[in-house]
Order: structure tokens, then sequence, then C-alpha cells
């Protein structure tokens, strides 16, 4: 694995060899992971990956079972006393204490020590950053889920951390609620004054909030890099999945130039993306909003073009899912209105069109 | 079938229950004591004198009685001689079997009683300590009996008295009387328990006491006395049997009385014991039996609730004395157990180490320990010959505090642990992500779990105030020392005294409301007390 590294200024948070067992297999075992400052970290993965528990580790809420930490320079004791001061944590589910939404956001603060008065303003400016100054006085315990993420998220905010720690901060909302959070969260991790560590199962919210991008699994670090870098380059099939690319196929390599391949798939010759012998199987991931559908052959750039015969239209939300028959078996996603502009049926025979680079090729 | 039935309802096992339950039993107990039970007429009552029942002698002719009058069921409510009396003057009993002469007259010429006949004895003595600090081994004089107190006086050497109105306690009195001397504290005690009782503490205080010869006989050698002093007629013990006017199955009670005074009956006193013993414990007197002419009115009763309600509004001293002493011990008994229990409480509520299942298990054990098996674990303990011994603890004030702190010590610790567990599990974790220390953190998850905490400790200050059978075994209900407002309903029940009873039994009842209504409030505000900083 690779040392993580980005533009942004220099690390703030360093994790060196961190292991955290399990019953089995590591619950976490990471060689390196840097945090730099101001920069917006997100660390995604499905339910189970590690992600809680390298935010925790990285928080020195939780004591691994071998590594060590480095947080301003300092280590050890020291390290884990600046880290309570310097550094805030909003959970997935977070604890409410009782009382007003006020009492709530000024806790860490009070903590601190902080005068009532300087605590009353600050925890003013929290709530305005977070839309929730009209719920000042009301009972924290009477909150919806996303009110209640949002009192969190303000309690953070009010301690002016160095590093923020947000783990899974939306995935307990509804949709709505969600999607204005993640806004939020946003325009509040952009400000520019603290780093941010963002754990989340959700793709979008990490590539759309993120400077940089770790993927993880089973404990470990599989990817990491600009979200450009993993939506482009994923190492293999798993970060592919994660970053969108969840449907493949089997194919196998005729010839090999420049980084392309050129694979077989019935009788069809395509052109995809990575590195195999001729010869070898491959296994093809794509991601289904890449395919491009039209009723004409178009001549252009694109070297995979092929017809294919719609066997199936579903709705997927908002868009369509078409499934296609012809070199094999393909799911594109269009909207309704290209959906009408084609005036696509079950059976009509369509031109579809895909770049060699999106097309990404696996040894099986 | 003879059966014992315990008088007083409020029973140990209410204790642990939820305060309604306490309310429940006193409301029981006060229907009671205003007498609206009901029985069909083949049940007679009889109240009788505990030394009677003790020793087995009431069981065997009950027994025998009922073999030939199989319509006919004797119910048996082993009471003092004070309160067999009352039971008789309220129609709750439709015999009395007592041995106290004078009080005996007077019941029967105000018309409460008829058909009175002195048909057994047997004689008291005055036993104590093998060591005998009074000297009064022997003493012969015709009457020994006024001539052993007032040794026993001069020398302050500890003597117990009943101190239940009972017909040993009468004599006991009498006895101080003729003496000329006055027993005060502190070497002279009161009890306010059963015959058997007091020898067991007696025996454990090395005091002199008065006993009928029978009980102390039957007790054997659970009691370490021996009888120094005996004979005289001041220590002659009769015992009468009369018919109740006010009672409710006359007919029935009649049958009992013609039977207890036929030959059969006589002859069956005559020998009771003497296989067991050697000798017989009663002998029977030779009597007239007299016409049924003499027969009250019932007399007037005077309502006990309004006598109570006197008694509070005047500030009575000996209730008020009782109630303060068991807001002390309770108060202290429930200080020690916090102090003990809410640690441990948390300490298992944080850590997460191997033995933690069992160790919880063996608390919630404690929970369900009958009241009256701690008490007599806590006796055991605290007894001459247990571990504690040493101490001398036993039938003081510590002991019942210890015994109350074993009883709320495990529901403190139960409560503070599932108090703990209700706020969610990493919330500890949360205060700290938000910088909280350690210790900070701790006292925000205490914080979150606080209106349970309170709620436990003011439940666990109602259980242990109002449990009886514990502060019984190992208080021994002394006056002035170890009498606490549930062993003083019991007393003063026993005694026939139930406005006084009642008294008590309203202060009671108030603080159970008044710890219901704390919860109550604690369950419906808002808690937002300053954050520990």
């Amino acid at each position: 694995m690779r040392t993580l590294s980005s533009d942004a200024g220099p690390a703030i948070l360093t994790g060196r060899d961190l292991l955290v067992a399990g019953r089995a297999a590591p619950l976490l075992d990471i060689e390196q992971i840097e945090i730099r400052g101001g920069e917006i970290l997100s660390v995604l993965g499905p339910n189970g990956a590690g992600k809680s528990t390298l935010l925790r580790v990285l928080a020195m809420l939780q004591t691994p079972d071998s590594g060590s930490i480095s947080f301003l320079d300092r280590s050890g004791r020291e390290a884990e006393r600046l880290m309570r001061k310097r550094s805030a944590f909003v959970f997935q589910r977070p604890h409410l204490w009782a009382g007003s939404v006020r009492s709530n956001i000024e806790l860490g603060l009070r903590l601190r020590g902080h005068a009532s008065d300087s605590r009353r303003q600050v925890a003013e400016e929290a709530a305005a950053q977070l839309g929730i100054q009209g719920l000042l006085e009301r009972d924290a315990r009477a909150l919806s889920g996303g009110e209640a993420q949002r009192v969190a998220v303000a309690r953070a905010m009010a301690l002016d951390p160095d590093v923020l720690f947000l783990d899974e901060p939306a995935s307990n909302l509804d949709a709505m609620a969600r999607t204005a959070l993640i806004e939020d969260l946003e325009h509040v991790a952009r400000d520019g004054r603290h780093a941010t560590v963002l754990a989340t199962h959700d793709r979008a919210d990490a590539f759309s909030l993120a400077d940089r991008v770790i993927v993880m699994r089973d404990g470990r670090v599989v990817q990491s890099g600009c979200p450009e870098d993993l939506f482009e380059n994923p190492v293999d099939p798993f970060i592919a999945a994660v970053t969108g690319a969840e449907l493949s196929f089997r194919a196998s390599v005729s010839s090999s130039q420049d980084g392309l391949l050129v694979v077989h798939v019935d009788e069809t010759e395509l052109a995809a993306a990575g590195s195999a012998e001729p010869g070898d199987r491959v296994r093809i991931v794509y991601r289904p909003e890449d395919l491009f559908l039209s009723r004409s052959e178009i001549q252009g750039s694109p070297r995979n073009r092929f017809q294919a015969r719609v066997t199936e239209i579903r709705p997927a939300g908002s868009l369509l899912r078409v499934r296609l028959e012809g070199a094999g078996h393909w799911v594109a996603v269009i909207t309704r209105a290209a959906a009408d502009e084609l005036s696509l049926e079950v059976d009509t025979l369509i031109w579809v069109q895909v770049k060699a680079t999106a097309l990404h090729a696996f040894q099986v | 079938m003879v059966e014992f039935l315990p008088y007083l309802p409020v029973s140990a096992t209410f204790r642990r229950l939820a305060p309604l339950s306490r309310w429940v039993s006193l409301v029981a107990f006060v229907s009671l004591v205003s007498g609206c039970a009901s029985e069909p007429a083949d049940v007679v009552y009889l109240g009788s004198t505990t030394s009677v029942y003790d020793t087995g002698l009431l069981d065997t002719l009950v027994a025998s009685f009922e073999q030939e009058n199989p319509d006919l069921e004797v119910k048996v409510l082993a009471v003092g001689t004070g309160q067999a009396l009352a039971l008789g003057r309220r129609g709750d009993a439709d015999l009395v079997l007592v041995h106290a002469p004078d009080a005996e007259l007077e019941f029967v010429q105000a018309g409460h009683g008829r058909n009175r006949v002195t048909f057994m004895r047997n004689d008291f003595v005055i036993a104590g300590p093998a060591e005998d600090p009074a000297a009064i081994r022997g003493i012969s004089e015709p009457e020994p009996g006024p001539a052993a107190v007032a040794t026993i006086a001069s020398a302050e050497a500890p003597f117990l008295s009943r101190g239940d109105d009972s017909g040993t306690h009468k004599r006991e009195l009498a006895l101080w009387a003729a003496s000329g001397a006055s027993p005060v504290a502190p070497w002279y005690q009161e009890a306010g328990q059963g015959m058997g009782n007091t020898l067991l503490i007696a025996s454990e205080r090395r005091s002199y006491v008065l006993t009928d010869r029978a009980t102390l006989t039957v007790l054997g050698d659970a009691a370490d006395l021996e009888v120094l002093v005996q004979g005289g007629h001041l220590l002659e013990n009769f015992y009468s049997i009369m018919m109740a006017t006010a009672g409710r199955n006359l007919a029935g009670a009649e049958r009992f009385w013609r039977w207890l005074l036929s030959e059969r009956a006589q002859s069956m006193i005559a020998s009771y014991g003497s296989d067991r013993f050697g000798a017989p414990l009663f002998s029977p007197v030779p009597f007239v039996l007299p016409d049924d002419s003499a027969a009250g009115d019932g007399g007037e009763a005077t309502n006990p609730v309004v006598l109570a309600w006197q008694l509070l509004t005047a500030g009575d001293a000996y209730v008020i004395d009782v109630v303060l002493r068991s807001l002390a011990i309770s108060g202290a008994a429930l200080i020690l157990a916090v102090l003990i229990g809410l640690p441990i409480g948390v300490g298992l509520a944080l850590s997460r180490f191997r033995l933690r299942m069992p160790v919880v298990a063996l608390v919630n054990t404690g929970l369900a320990f009958p009241p009256v098996v701690i008490g007599l674990v806590v006796y055991l303990l605290l007894s001459r010959s247990g571990p504690l011994g040493p101490l001398e603890l036993l039938y003081t004030p510590g002991a019942v505090i210890l015994a109350q702190v074993v009883l709320a010590g495990p529901y403190i610790v139960a409560v503070t642990l599932a108090a703990l567990d209700s706020v969610s599990p990493d919330v500890r974790m949360q205060a700290r992500g938000l910088g909280a220390s350690q210790w900070q953190a701790l006292l925000l998850h205490l914080r979150e779990a606080r209106a349970s905490l309170v709620a436990a400790v003011a439940a666990g200050f109602g259980a242990v105030i109002s449990e009886v059978g514990a502060v019984m075994i190992v208080g021994g209900n002394l006056a002035g020392e170890t009498r606490v407002m549930t062993s003083a309903i019991v007393l003063e029940t026993r005694r026939g005294n139930f406005s006084v009873a009642i008294a008590i039994g309203i202060v009671l009842l108030t603080i159970a409301l008044a710890v219901n209504l704390l919860l109550t409030l604690l369950h419906h505000r808002g808690p937002s007390s300053p954050i520990p900083a």
C-alpha cells in the first residue's frame, strides 16, 4: 500500500502501523495515514470496512492494539490531551444531553471552561452556520433526526477544532434531510479553517465533498487519491464497484497496446483500459451511465460501438434502467426525456457507444 | 385443623414491592383494625396469649377438639394478653385465653366478656445469665419476686422487659410496684416482643428477664439462661378463658369453652409436656362453672382513627421518637448503601471483565432475597457466637442499619447499573469526542442517568423504612433504641393500642406518598442543572 499525501498543507495528524485486532481478521490494519491541515478527506467503504474504527483511533477515542498517532508534532498522552482540546467528533447517532439545544451546543465550551458570555456568542454563531438559530431554546430530546444531527455538527463546530471527525453523519437521515445536511457540511468543511475526516458508505457524499478519498475494505486501505483518480483508474473491481462501476462481464484479451486492450465479447471486438497479456481472461466493469444510446450509428471518437436489442425498460428513481442484448448483456441508465426522444421500447434495435476508458479490464 | 394466623398483614414480603403495594398493605391494615372481616359461622376465633401457643399445648387441644367436632374450626390468633383482650373487645375474637387477672376482671366488668373461668396455671420465674451479676440466685423471702427485682435495680444490672402490655409484662410491673424500686434505662430495656423472642434477646444481652416457666422450658438450650428465682404468691401464673360478648360466633365459642373445661381437656393439660420435658408445663385449676347471666352491653368503642389523629396533632412524644428514630436509622442505612452501592454499580456498568455476568447475577439474586432471610443471616453474623459477635452490635441501631444496608445495597447497585446502561452505550466516548476528560465523561454519563439514580435512592429509602421482618430480628424492637415505625406498629397492635399504631401508620403512609410524589416529579421534570466543568 502507498503513503497517502496531497497538496494541502503539512500533515497535522499521522497514524503509523495502526492495528486493531478482531475475532478472525483485524478490524483495522493500516501502515500509514496522514491528515493534512485544512483538507477534506473522505473514508469510503461498505459497512464493516473499519471506517468508524479508523476515525476513533485517529481521534484517540479508541486505543489501537498497536501503532502510534502523532498530532501537531506531539505523541502519546500529550497528543491525546491536545486531541481532546483541538478536535471534535460527530457520531452517527449523536447523543444529545438532556436540556436545551443551546446547552448542548455550549457543552464542549463548558468542558473547556469558557465563560458564559463567550459561550453564548460562539454557540449562536455555530447554530447560524447550520441554520438552526431558531432551535436554540428547544428541548434537545424533541428534535427530528436531521435537526439533531445539525445540533451535533454545530456543537462540534463551536469548538473551532483543527480536525473535525464526521462518522456517517447523514446515514440515519431520510433522503431530503441528508441532501440538505450534506450541502451544509460542504459549506462548513470548505471554510478552510480545519481538516475534516468524513466516513461514509455513500460514494456520492464521499466524492462530492472530498479533496481526497480513501477506500477501505476489511480494515485496510485499498486505494486512495483524489476523486478523479479513483474514478478513472480503479485498481481493482472492488474499487470500480465502490466508484459506481458495479456492472461487469467477462471477455478474453486478443491484443494489448498503449495501456489499451482489445478484448472479444461474443463476436464483437471492444477496446478497454487495463493491463493484461493476450490470451488472458478479464473482467470488464463499467458504469451504466457511461453507455451512450442512439438511433443511428454516430461516426466519431468512441472506438466501441455496436448494435443491441432492448430487452427490458425499468424505472430507477428519476431515471430509466435499460437492459440490452448484443455483444453480451449490458445495462444503460438514461433520462426519461432521452428515452422519449429515442422512442425506446422493448425489442427496439439501438446503437450503443462507450469510451474505451470507461471499460475497466481486470484480470481474473 | 389448627391454623396460626399472622395477625398483621404488614408482612415482610411486601417490602420489596413497588411503593403502591406498601399502600395496599397499609390500607389492608387499617381496614383490618376497623374490623371489616366477616366469617362463616363454623369458625371460632380464639385470641390467645403467646406463652400458651408457643408451648404447643393449644395445638394439641384444638386438634383434639376438632376431631370430636368436625363441623367447627378453631383459629388461634397468638398475640399478647393486651391484644387478645383488644381483639375480644372489638369482636375480632370470640374467645379469649389470657393470664392477667386484673385486666380480665376489668374486661368482664366493662361488659366485654363473660363466663370467665380460671382453668390452669403454671408459674413465673426470674431467669438470667449463669454468672448472675446482681447475685439474686436463691433469694429466700416469702415473696422472692419483688426482692429479686429490687436487688437487680440496686445493682443496675441489665433487665429486659417484654414491654408489650402482655400478661407477663403486667406481672413484671406488679413486681416492680411491690418492690418499691423503679426500673430505668439504660439498664432496664423493653423488647416489645413475644416471650420466646424476648428470652433470646435477654440471652444475647446477658439480661435478667421475667418469664413463664413453660416458654423457658420449651426454648431449652436456644436461650442461655438459668432459672434464678422462683416461688411465692406473686410469681403464680393463672390462665383464664372467657367469651367475648362482641364475638360473631358465640354458639361455637361456647362449645369450645365447654370442651376446654371438660374432664378430658383438663387431663390433657395435666399431662402435656411430661414426655418431652420430664414434667408437665401446666397444671389444671379446680373451678366452678359460672352461670350465663352476666352479660354486658359491649361497651362504647372510641374510634381509634380519631384518637390517632389527636396523637399526631398533639405531637405525641412516643410517636415522634419512633418516627425520628426510623428516619435516622433508615437515612443512615441509605447513605451507607449509596456510598457502597453506587460506586459498585458504576464500576460494573463501566467495566467489562470476565466475571462480570456472574457478579451481576449475584447482585440480582441479592435483590430477590427475602428481607426476613437477610435479617436471619445478619442475626447469625452478629449473635454472640457469630463471627461478628465481638462487635456486640446485635439489638443496637447499628445492627438495624447493617441489615438495612444489606437490604438496600444490591438494590442500589442493580438500579445504578440499569440506569447507566439505559443511556446510549457510547455516551462517554461522545463526551470525549467533545473534549471531555475521562472524569468529565463519567460525570456527563451519570448526569444523563440522574433521574433514574435519584428514583433508585428514593425507592430504596421507601423499601428500608417500611421493612419489618429483619428489623424485628436484628433490632429486637427495643424501646428508645431500635424501635422503628414498622416494629412499633406491630407492637402497638399487639398491645391493642390501635390509635398509636394507626398514628404511626399514617406517618409511614405519608412518607410513602412523599417518596412517590418525588419520583413522579423527577419523572416529569426536564433536568437543566449545570454540567460539571
